[in-house]
């Protein structure tokens, strides 16, 4: 009867063994004369379990990016240990199962995309069969299938971004370390990516994602951790860090006045009151994703990327026979597949401000059958992932100070 | 699989129009109907021509299209050069029927060598075909590399990436194109009035000296750019996070150049032998000059100098010497024979062993030359070679000598002062035994009035020789152009290294630096003996003696302020460690003997691979793994 009101059924992450785990992780960049310039990264301590989606937080300058590229051995930590899958990050054994999109698509302009892959491929020891059936796959899951003979220099910034994020999925990784994935992507893109990355964690994989674009976090990680000035100011699950108590929101088919009325009598006697009643607007993202599908599906030529096809098939069934095909078909969403048109059944938001509302009050305001959404809001009922982290008070200040970037170089 | 059935289609039309068209043209002129058989397969010509270019033009995105396209419209472009330049028809009417001619080329793969060999006039025409069968082979070639470098592997894969930068980065091309414009070019423009044997041999020479100079600049460049452009551009945080070692990733770079210049190696020898056989077919001036080419240019001989004869003895003349300086001069010579410090022992064997090549006016030396049984068993060509240097040069700078072998005398032409001359002595005047005496008289014999009064000398050790031949011009050539080629490995492996910790510019300026240090090795040392004030080094003297006496005037300068001299000494010790450090390249080069026809030794090629691709490289190798492995890439160095 609630399902609309709480989010989908928490993926069964992590494990508790630990695929990446920093201890007092420090990285000072020096200058010539081997002064110490910038503390970018500050004695941090960070865990990622295996299957679930990880989230790097921070502004500009704030240390995420060197810390993954030190978790890849790009760069060696000043002090602090790293290990990824239990081994040292420069033990080459351990990128045979990391997939890793930088936070741009550091592409050779020369390549056109099937031989960017192809290259890609060979350096993890696939042979010829299986790299033409993973590149015609990723291709198509890219929506680059159509460009593929183009030399990559020619290509938009999202373009390489697409074909960034099929390199990183070529080896059908275990590990997927994603800098600021979205960027330069169209909605479409970004809505993919993010999707992609729902599934993947549902296959098990274990993803860090690392971003300032807050919503993206918000939509796929399972935990995050805010960095600013190199340090971790805030660590925990999203529900731990998002939830605000102390409100409740419902949400219904459209209510008349009368009802609306009513329910307000009914709080007034639980002792409480409606703070707001709205009707909620479609979000221009999906306005936007509607008008390019209609475009496509009347057929309208594009000499950029189309809308990406389906997840690449190896990477739900590792690579194997074709038949579970079905059984994975069920499982996954086709994000090719127009959304269905929007038009959404009028709804009310209705928010009681009263502390905790009596269970009884929700039975009865939901007896019309609630419509299902595509976006599940924000959970209600306290934190819906078991906490696998002593709950963490977070510093919400830092939020704020998130949404205006500030100044990297003063921490 | 759409796509497919529709190339294979475009495909059987191609060659339905190709089969109907030369069907019917063939039946036409079998009826004795000729001119319409002509306009028949003219016609065919046309209509092939034009599903050609439509196919290139819907399949145009796949890379094989482009090579096709490439080597069709180059083959048609050279065909309408040669045509222009106007040997075309009558050669061509002469090997086939008109129209089968016509249909042949401009379908297939025309031969335009049929066009050239036999005539000087053609010059153009055969350029044009030699660029043409150069590229071709070229882009053959490196079709065939890349088929081989399909297996999925760290080092191939980024091997194969590495050609492709090589092919698409436009300077390489400008480069390669270069190469493949100079050699015809070279070949075809030499003065035809010149003697044949001095084109062929100038043509050798700057062939070779050409190609080895445009590759090492490839090489350079392209390796520095490559590493150096991976880190600049950061295209190396996406490799390096895949399974991939540093020595993986150096050596994958590696073999990339070492492929591509294997390949414009061995497309460029077969330019130049190609030329050298059209060059040999030219007219030559005389008869003379004829063999000169065949049995001096372009050949393999080997050389062998002269020993002391029997029963000669310098040792008297050397106590005699010793004797007369030690009473002038006891103080730095010594008292007693034995007391002569080693390093005038040398000087005074050195001044008399070229006193014994020194002949003067109106008299005669004998020389031995030993080890020439093959030759006198196979009857095989045997030739003296002569560089004669006179005291003073005659008005016509020409020398003349007289000659005796084993007794007999033999015909010496005239020898210009200083330039190697090669005559022949028959085989049936050696020995037995493999030995020849010769007797060289400076002058005419009883004609003193003709003799021009000078001292005649030649260099000990290649001033005379004997000359036989050992095996031909082919493999000769391979062996110099294989030496090349190891000099270009060792060249990329030097750009690669210095790109691991510098940036392209500095990268390629430091490896530039080595080249031309290991070019000039031989006259560095030789300039850097002279350089700074310090003694000179003659054979004897340890060099921890002249490096005492290096810091003695080093700190001697500093004491008088002499800051300049000082500095001198600085750059000398930097020089003479360049010197040491850089293999020089004037001793692993076989262009000059392949030019005088001289063999150029399998050892030379072996000594060549151990010492530069084995320890040189080697070392190189080590210094940049040592560099690159510890190296963080994703640092920004400002």
């Amino acid at each position: 009867m609630t399902q609309a009101l709480v989010s989908p059924a928490p993926r069964q992450v992590a494990s508790d063994e630990l695929v990446i785990k920093c201890a007092n992780l420090s990285k000072v960049f020096k200058d010539f004369w081997m002064r110490n310039r910038v503390r970018a990264v500050d004695s941090i301590n960070l865990d990622v379990r295996r299957g679930e989606v990880f989230g790097l937080l921070g502004p500009n300058g704030s240390g995420k990016s060197t810390t993954i590229k030190m978790i890849l051995g790009l760069l060696n930590p000043s002090a602090g240990r790293i290990f990824v899958f239990g081994k040292r990050p420069e033990d080459v054994r351990t990128k045979e199962q990391i997939g890793y999109l930088p936070e741009e698509s550091y592409l050779y302009r020369f390549l056109n995309p099937r031989e960017t892959l192809e290259f890609y491929g060979r350096l993890f020891y696939q042979d010829r069969h299986q790299r033409k059936r993973r590149i015609d796959m990723l291709l198509e899951m890219v929506g680059l299938e159509g460009a593929q003979r183009r030399p990559v220099g020619e290509f938009s910034k999202g373009m390489q971004r697409r074909i960034g994020l099929a390199q990183a999925l070529i080896n059908d990784p275990q590990l997927l370390i994603l800098d600021e994935p979205t960027s330069g992507l169209d909605p479409i893109g970004s809505k993919q990516v993010k999707d992609i990355i729902v599934q993947l964690a549902e296959r098990g994989k274990t993803i860090l994602l690392c971003s300032h674009l807050l919503s993206d976090v918000e939509d796929v990680c399972d935990r995050v951790a805010i960095m600013f000035g190199g340090k971790v100011r805030a660590y925990g699950t999203c529900d731990e860090l998002l939830v605000q108590g102390g409100q409740t929101i419902l949400q219904t088919p459209d209510l008349s006045p009368e009802v609306i009325q009513q329910v307000e009598m009914l709080l007034a006697r639980h002792g409480s009151h409606i703070q707001r009643v709205d009707k909620p607007r479609q979000k221009l993202e999906d306005l936007f994703l509607d008008i390019v599908h209609k475009a496509q599906s009347e057929g309208a030529a594009t000499s950029g990327a189309r809308a990406g096809g389906k997840i690449a098939q190896f990477l739900v069934d590792g690579d194997s026979q074709q038949q579970a095909q079905n059984i994975i078909d069920s499982l996954i969403a086709k994000p090719a597949e127009p959304t269905p048109a929007p038009a959404p059944a009028p709804v009310a938001n209705v928010t009681p401000s009263a502390p905790a509302a009596d269970v009884q009050v929700i039975t009865d305001l939901t007896a019309p059958k609630a419509a299902p959404t595509a976006k599940p809001p924000a959970p209600i009922a306290g934190p819906a992932s078991p906490a696998n982290q002593p709950a963490v008070q977070p510093d919400l200040s830092v939020l704020n100070d998130l949404i205006k970037p500030s100044d990297p170089t003063k921490p | 699989m759409e796509d497919k059935k529709k190339l294979f289609g475009w495909l059987a039309i191609l060659v339905a129009i190709l089969i109907a068209g030369l069907g019917l043209a063939g039946v036409l002129t079998g009826q004795g109907w000729p001119k319409v058989a002509y306009w028949v397969a003219a016609l065919a010509l046309l209509l092939q021509f034009a599903w050609l270019c439509f196919g290139l033009f819907a399949w145009r995105e796949r890379l094989w299209v482009r090579v096709s396209a490439g080597l069709i419209v180059g083959t048609y472009a050279a065909i309408a050069l040669i045509s222009l330049s106007g040997n075309w028809t009558t050669h061509f009417s002469k090997l086939q029927p008109v129209t089968i001619g016509f249909m042949g080329r401009a379908v297939t793969v025309p031969l335009p060598f049929e066009v050239s060999f036999d005539s000087g006039g053609a010059s153009t025409a055969i350029a044009i075909a030699g660029i043409w069968a150069l590229s071709v082979t070229f882009a053959l070639g490196l079709a065939l590399i890349m088929a081989a470098l399909t297996p999925g592997h760290p080092i191939i894969a980024i091997a194969r990436t590495f050609l492709h930068e090589a092919i698409r980065m436009k300077v390489a091309v400008i480069f390669i194109v270069l190469l493949a414009v100079l050699i015809p070019v070279l070949a075809t423009g030499l003065d035809p009035k010149e003697r044949l044997q001095y084109r062929v041999q100038f043509f050798l020479t700057w062939s070779v000296g050409v190609i080895s100079f445009t590759l090492s600049l490839v090489t350079i460049f392209l390796t520095c750019w490559s590493v150096s452009s991976d880190i600049q551009y950061k295209q190396i945080f996406m490799t390096m996070t895949k399974p991939i070692g540093r020595w993986q990733y150096l050596l994958g770079k590696w073999l990339g150049m070492a492929l591509l210049n294997l390949l414009l190696v061995t497309v460029s020898t077969g330019g130049v032998y190609a030329f050298t056989k059209v060059l040999q077919h030219q007219e030559a001036m005389d008869q003379l000059d004829r063999i000169s080419v065949d049995e001096q240019v372009l050949t393999a001989r080997a050389g062998t100098n002269a020993v002391l004869p029997k029963g000669t003895d310098f040792s008297a003349e050397f106590r005699d010497r010793v004797k007369q300086l030690q009473e002038e001069n006891p103080e730095m010579y010594g008292s007693k024979p034995d007391e002569l410090p080693d390093k005038e022992a040398n000087n005074i064997k050195k001044l008399l062993v070229q006193r014994w090549h020194t002949i003067p006016p109106m008299s005669y030396k004998a020389y031995e030359f030993n080890g020439l049984s093959r030759a006198k068993k196979e009857d095989l060509a045997v030739h003296i070679r002569v560089v004669a240097k006179g005291n003073k040069v005659p008005d016509d700078g020409v020398f003349r000598l007289a000659m005796r072998a084993n007794g007999r005398p033999i015909e010496v032409p005239p020898l210009i002062d200083q330039v190697p001359q090669v005559f022949p002595i028959p085989a049936w005047l050696i020995d037995p035994d493999g030995t020849v005496v010769l007797e060289v008289y400076n002058g005419i014999p009883g004609r003193p009035d003709l003799t021009f009064m000078t001292d005649v000398s030649f260099d000990p050790y290649s001033g005379l020789q004997m000359l036989y031949k050992v095996g031909s011009f082919e493999p000769n050539l391979v062996r110099t152009m294989t030496i090349v080629w190891i000099r270009l490995l060792f060249l990329g492996a030097v750009g690669i290294t210095a790109a691991t910790f510098l940036g392209f510019h500095v990268a390629s300026l430091a490896s530039l630096l080595v080249f031309f240090v290991a070019l000039s090795s031989g006259f560095l040392s030789e300039a850097m003996t002279y350089y700074a004030g310090l003694p000179v080094n003659e054979s004897g003297m340890a060099s921890w003696d002249l490096a005492n006496i290096a810091v003695e005037s080093f700190v001697k300068h500093i004491a008088e302020g002499k800051f300049w001299d000082a500095f001198k000494l600085i750059i000398r010790l930097v020089g003479t460690i360049a010197v040491y450090l850089i293999p020089s390249f004037s001793e692993f080069d076989g262009s000059a003997q392949l030019a005088d026809g001289l063999v150029v030794p399998g050892a030379l090629v072996q000594r060549a691979f151990v010492m530069i691709c084995g320890l040189w490289m080697g070392l190189c190798g080590l210094i940049g793994w040592a560099v690159f492995r510890g190296r963080e890439l994703a640092r920004v160095i400002v």
